[in-house]
């Protein structure tokens, strides 16, 4: 937010010294001159008509109209850190990239774009709070001249210094009360003009501030600032709720005082030393011009006891301040529900309009400060809270897997670990996300009227954004991976790490950005009404133009949608959820050896019981009667299936990534079906059945996104078999199974025969006596990921006779939940 | 410190700061960590993970490790710089990147504080987890 400190940029030459801000690299401003917005008349009170300056509201905007109902971008605008720089930033932060970057010195760049996009959101929003706050002075609200230099030719045209008091001593109160000075010299205080400073020392000091009244009713955490955070419809009304009409200040006083914007308020609340009665092309009707006005109620602010001479008296008039927001809100200083607004001056009790003369006094400025700072607070609150209101809830489907890749398509590795596609060089990766979204804004209630505002969309666009990094060292024959194999519980696995001098995570954040879809209402992108959330809706979203690589690592997606939000003509929403980086899951064919459900042993093929080739065949996901279909290698695909290809034998090998959603449970695992046949099959039985195996589900993911040689990445641990403690800084890098001496993935599972035609609880295929390792694997590329079809997905074909089926889908279910199959009574 | 020479006086309504900076950062920490933003609020924690805040290090929240340093006004993104764009950066009619510069932290921002307190302000800060610099209380 270090805008709220750049919005007043004067131009370079303005400065004597060296420390200046740096020039605005699209001409050189002075930014202050646009700081000045009277919602009344809708003007920014120059005498020149804005010529060369703007209406505040206008600036902050970045709108050349902001009261008409259409947020309208002002193509033209001089300020780059406007509202509408804010939100654009915003959308390019969560979205910027360059299109077909395969390289680290281009993703690089982006993500370091990113990261300054975020800091221009957040900078922007600092200039549009300043302007904001701006409109708590009286002087900004009511176009009031305050201005001083030092010297030279246009310090004769300084404003009185009556007129410059109020900012100074706000700030002087500031430092003294911030920063404990309380109690000493005035000394510490700095003023904006150096050659001023002594005198409004001194000013200060003799008027009774050098300890002046604390501001604990500013402050939200340890002070007593409980103003509510407005809530408004669209941005510029947390400015003023005035209409784009001509009414000006022919307002009547009821209508003013419903408005509720924060420029309304002060606008209308408080004199400002300038415009005591208004001036002469606005007659300020608000605070009453006449002291007569019956509003107002005499009053005794002070009483000072001056030593051997008595009491002085300090009078003035209450009145109590329109307040549309919080009517009711319990203002410090109050008497009656009124505040000392004005003081009568001490020096002629009656003035030019032949009423009592009133002057503000440091006590008024106090009086103002502790009624307009906490609401100043509040406002902004509610104004950051406004633009990042935006709410998607996403949730996977109901198999809980958002994406499915055939990893055994050719594909290699560049030199910046990118994998490619071989076929045509494209990142190897998921391109299509499945997911389930709704639009969970909350209805805003706007503040002043109580009129409920439901944030449903409109017209727009959705975007799902994968935010990941990589691990350089993978291989398509996920070498590059940690590796476990089997061992016999209880021991535990030993981890082989793999030889890898560019480690396993890339150290910045990377993206991949889906095609838009296309959301003309509240129909494609339900919620936002209130009440009891809407069912969510499934997309498909298409990567195919920008793959999440198959080597993703700490994988997030985020969808992003822009568009018509409420009566926010262009506003964005943002959900986000945590997945399982990718699993690879492996069915391999193991019919060269077969088991005996009698012996509960493993025998080598034979020609009763042949090793046979697998095709075609099935895999599915989810658990029992929610499992689908998700890839399919059928007779069309090619010769071959999973055989033992030759000239090694090597066995073909199903080998899919899955994207999977966080467990349920710790110990939910997810499931995953082959359901194959063979060529030339054996009947009956001995034959091929549909195998489920399991999975945790693979994480690759640090606490952290950035880690530093002073901070480095901690060492890779084995989380979903030894979870961290929450909230650790861990580095979790799941390792892959080995068997038969080959890379098989996370899931697996053999193909193979057994001798009955119940479902088979064979031991592991590297149990003791281990069968002979593989000479290698043989990944079968082709078939079709019809998760990536658009279209719904089709349950999974079920080959078991209805008992074991049956049987087969509580055992998807009891892993699903988290519960071991082996405790359940499953009937045969 | 101070050497603001304000301006031309002919624009005399429109030529003087509102607030001093002290002021504006004060209003501006309050509502910054009463907000969404605030991470102090543990109501915010879904908001901070929607946009992937949680995960970064809230003293250099918008960080490249291995960046290049930033430096004046480049064409390119530096360390810790922010993005000064013209309206039609990356529109229909403007898609290419000629429109934005990236723009620097200024020791200027710092030293816009009383002497005092410049030395409790980091400028990294100032990016997201404290709206400014100094310490609450």
């Amino acid at each position: 937010m270090r805008g709220v400190i750049r919005e007043d940029d004067l131009k370079a030459d303005k400065y004597t010294t060296a420390l200046r801000p740096d020039a605005d690299p699209w001409g050189d401003q002075d930014r202050p001159i646009n700081h000045f917005y009277d919602p009344v008349t809708n003007e920014s009170g120059t005498p020149l008509g804005g010529i060369f300056t703007q209406r505040s509201l206008n600036w902050a905007m970045g709108e050349a109209n902001p009261l008409q109902p259409a947020s309208v971008p002002d193509p033209s605008r001089g300020n780059h850190f406007s509202y509408m720089d804010a939100r654009r930033n915003f959308f390019l932060a969560l979205t910027y990239k360059t299109t077909g970057t395969t390289s680290a010195t281009l993703t690089t760049t982006d993500s370091l774009i990113r990261q300054n996009l975020w800091a221009s959101t957040m900078l922007s929003m600092g200039h549009v709070v300043h302007l904001l706050q701006d409109q708590a002075s009286p002087q900004h609200a009511r176009a009031e001249a305050h201005n001083y230099v030092c010297r030279g030719f246009f310090s004769l045209f300084n404003a009185p210094e009556a007129t410059r008091t109020y900012e100074n001593f706000i700030n002087y109160r500031v430092i003294r009360l911030n920063f404990g000075r309380v109690g000493n010299p005035p000394s510490g205080y700095t003023a904006t003009n150096l050659c001023e400073e002594k005198g409004w020392q001194k000013a200060f000091a003799d008027s009774g501030q050098i300890d002046p009244p604390l501001i604990a009713s500013w402050l939200r955490t340890g002070g007593g600032n409980t103003y509510p955070v407005p809530q408004f419809s669209v941005q510029r009304k947390f400015f003023t709720t005035r209409e784009n009409d001509a009414s000006g200040i022919s307002t009547p006083i009821p209508m003013l005082n419903m408005r509720a914007g924060l420029g309304d308020y002060s606008n209308r609340g408080f004199y400002t030393e300038g415009k005591m009665a208004g001036s002469g092309n606005h007659a300020f009707i608000s605070p009453p011009r006449l002291t007569s006005d019956p509003s107002f109620t005499d009053g005794v602010f002070k009483e000072v006891i001056v030593p051997g001479k008595g009491k002085v008296k300090s009078k003035g008039l209450l009145w109590q301040v329109p307040d549309a927001v919080a009517p009711g809100y319990p203002d410090t200083g109050l008497t009656g529900g009124k505040a000392p607004i004005v003081s009568y001056g001490q020096w002629g009790f009656f003035g030019t309009l032949g009423v009592k003369r009133r002057i503000l006094t440091l006590d008024n400025y106090n009086q103002m400060a502790d009624m307009l700072a906490p609401r100043a607070v509040a406002y902004t609150t509610g104004l950051i809270n406004f633009f990042f209101r935006g709410k998607l809830e996403i949730e996977p489907i109901t198999q809980r897997v958002f994406g499915v890749l055939n990893q055994g398509e050719p594909h290699t590795v560049n030199a910046d670990g990118y994998p490619t596609r071989t076929s045509n060089g494209k990142i190897f990766g998921f391109e299509k996300i499945r997911l389930k979204i709704r639009n969970s804004t909350d209805v805003i209630t706007e503040s002043g009227t109580n009129q409920t505002v439901p944030q449903v969309v409109g017209m727009g666009k959705l975007v799902a954004v994968a935010r990941y990094h990589r691990n350089p060292c993978y291989k398509p024959d996920l070498s590059g991976e940690r590796v476990v194999g089997f061992v016999v519980p209880p021991l535990a696995a030993t981890i082989t790490e793999p030889a890898c001098p560019q480690g396993l995570r890339t150290n910045y954040q990377e993206i991949s950005v889906s095609a838009p879809l296309q959301i003309n209402s509240a129909a494609d992108l339900p919620g936002g009404s209130g009440g009891t959330p809407p069912a969510t809706v499934e997309k498909l979203f298409d990567f195919s133009a920008d793959p999440i690589p198959v080597n993703a690592t700490d994988l997030f997606i985020q969808v992003v949608y822009r568009g018509q939000l409420g009566d926010e003509t262009d506003g964005i929403a943002v959900g986000n959820v945590d997945v399982q980086e990718p699993t690879f899951t492996g069915a391999w064919n193991n019919t060269d050896y077969f088991y005996s459900d009698l012996s509960q042993l493993w025998f080598a093929a034979n020609g009763a019981v042949p090793a046979k080739g697998i095709e075609p065949f099935n895999i599915c996901t989810g658990s029992a009667l929610n499992s689908v279909l998700v890839f399919s290698y059928g007779a069309t695909d090619g010769v071959g299936g999973l055989q033992f290809f030759l000239p090694t034998l090597a066995p073909g090998i199903a080998r899919l990534a899955f994207i999977n959603s966080k467990q349920a449970t710790a110990s939910s695992q997810n499931a995953y079906r082959v359901t194959p046949q063979v060529q030339n099959p054996v009947t009956p039985p001995p034959s091929l059945l549909p195998r489920s195996y399991f999975s945790k589900g693979q994480q690759r993911q640090a606490s952290r996104e950035i880690y530093t040689p002073a901070d480095p990445l901690p060492a890779a641990s084995y989380c979903q078999a030894f979870p961290p403690t929450a909230g650790s800084n861990v580095w979790c890098f799941d390792p892959i199974q080995r068997r038969r001496g080959q890379l098989m993935g996370d899931a697996i599972t053999p193909i193979f025969y057994n001798s009955q035609t119940g479902v088979a609880n064979a031991s592991d295929v590297d149990a003791p006596p281990a069968q002979p390792v593989f000479p290698g694997l043989r990944p079968r590329d082709g078939g079709t990921v019809l998760f990536d079809v658009d279209s719904p997905l089709l349950p999974c074909p079920n080959q078991l006779p209805a008992a074991q089926g049956k049987r087969l889908e509580l055992i998807e279910a009891a892993m699903e939940l988290g519960v071991d199959p082996k405790t359940l009574e499953l009937e045969e | 410190m101070k050497k603001l020479f304000i301006l031309f006086a002919l624009l005399a309504p429109t030529s003087s700061f509102a607030y001093e900076v002290e002021t504006h950062g004060l209003l501006t920490r309050e509502a910054f960590d009463y907000s969404n933003l605030g991470r102090s609020n543990p109501a915010n924690a879904e908001f901070y993970a929607r946009l992937g805040f949680d995960r970064v290090d809230a003293n250099a929240p918008f960080n490249q490790d291995g960046a290049p340093a930033c430096a004046g006004t480049a064409a390119e993104p530096k360390l810790q710089a922010y993005i000064d764009a013209q309206p039609g950066w990356l529109t229909a009619s403007n898609p290419d990147s000629s429109n934005r510069k990236f723009r620097c932290v200024q020791e200027y921002e710092r030293a816009s504080f009383q002497p005092d307190y410049r030395a409790s302000i980091q400028a990294h800060y100032w990016v997201l987890h404290l709206s400014f610099g100094w310490k609450r209380g």
